[in-house]
C-alpha cells in the first residue's frame, strides 16, 4: 500500500479541522519536567498550567505546506501572561478543558522558559505528514 | 510478501517565540524533530 500524498493532505488536516472540516484543536503549556521528550504513551502533559492567562485555549489551526500540498497542521496561538510561571512543556489536544481530550503531540522543551506577567508566549505547533 | 516500505513519516516543527512586556523578543526558539534547531542566538 502506498498512502498517496492527497491521502496525507487529508490526514493531516483531520488534525485540526477533523474530516468534516469543522473541529476545533486545542493548545496547552505545562511546568512539568517528569517524562523526558518522546514519551509517547502519555495522555496528558506532566503539569498543565490552569492559571496565570497561560491555560488552554483554542488554537488558530491551519493546513499549511511542508512538502507536498497541505501536508501540515499548524496549531498557533498567543497567550499573554498575568502570572509567572516556568514553562517546560506544550502540547495539542482534541478536548478544551484542561487535562481532557487526547493528546495529540506534547514537547517538552529542551530549555524551560521563564514566563513572567506582561509577556506574550507564542506557540506555532506543526505536525507534518509527508 | 513482497517487503514493503512505509511511506508516510511524521515530523515536528515547534516555534516559540517569547515578548517581555516592551514586546521586545527575549527567546525564539525553534525544535524540529524534537532537536532544538535554531534559538534566539542563531542556529545550534
Amino acid at each position: 500500500m502506498s498512502v498517496m500524498n492527497q491521502g496525507l493532505e487529508k490526514m493531516a488536516k483531520s488534525f485540526g479541522f477533523g474530516l468534516s472540516g469543522a473541529t476545533a484543536r486545542y493548545v496547552a503549556l505545562g511546568i512539568g519536567t517528569t517524562n523526558a521528550d518522546g514519551t509517547d504513551t502519555l495522555t496528558n502533559l506532566d503539569s498543565e498550567i490552569i492559571d496565570s492567562g497561560l491555560d488552554r485555549v483554542a488554537a488558530t489551526i491551519t493546513s499549511e505546506t511542508t512538502t507536498t500540498t497541505g501536508d501540515t497542521m499548524q496549531a498557533y496561538y498567543q497567550w499573554t501572561a498575568t502570572g509567572s510561571k516556568t514553562v517546560s512543556e506544550a502540547g495539542v489536544f482534541s478536548g478544551a478543558a484542561a487535562n481532557d481530550g487526547t493528546m495529540l503531540a506534547r514537547k517538552r522543551f529542551a530549555s524551560t522558559y521563564a514566563v513572567q506577567s506582561g509577556y506574550t508566549f507564542t506557540l506555532t505547533y506543526k505536525i507534518v505528514l509527508a | 510478501m513482497p517487503e514493503t516500505k512505509d511511506k508516510m513519516k511524521q515530523k515536528e516543527i515547534i516555534g516559540v517565540i517569547i515578548r517581555n512586556e516592551k514586546g521586545e523578543i527575549v527567546v525564539d526558539d525553534i525544535y524540529e524533530n524534537g532537536k532544538l534547531t535554531s534559538t534566539s542566538g542563531g542556529k545550534k
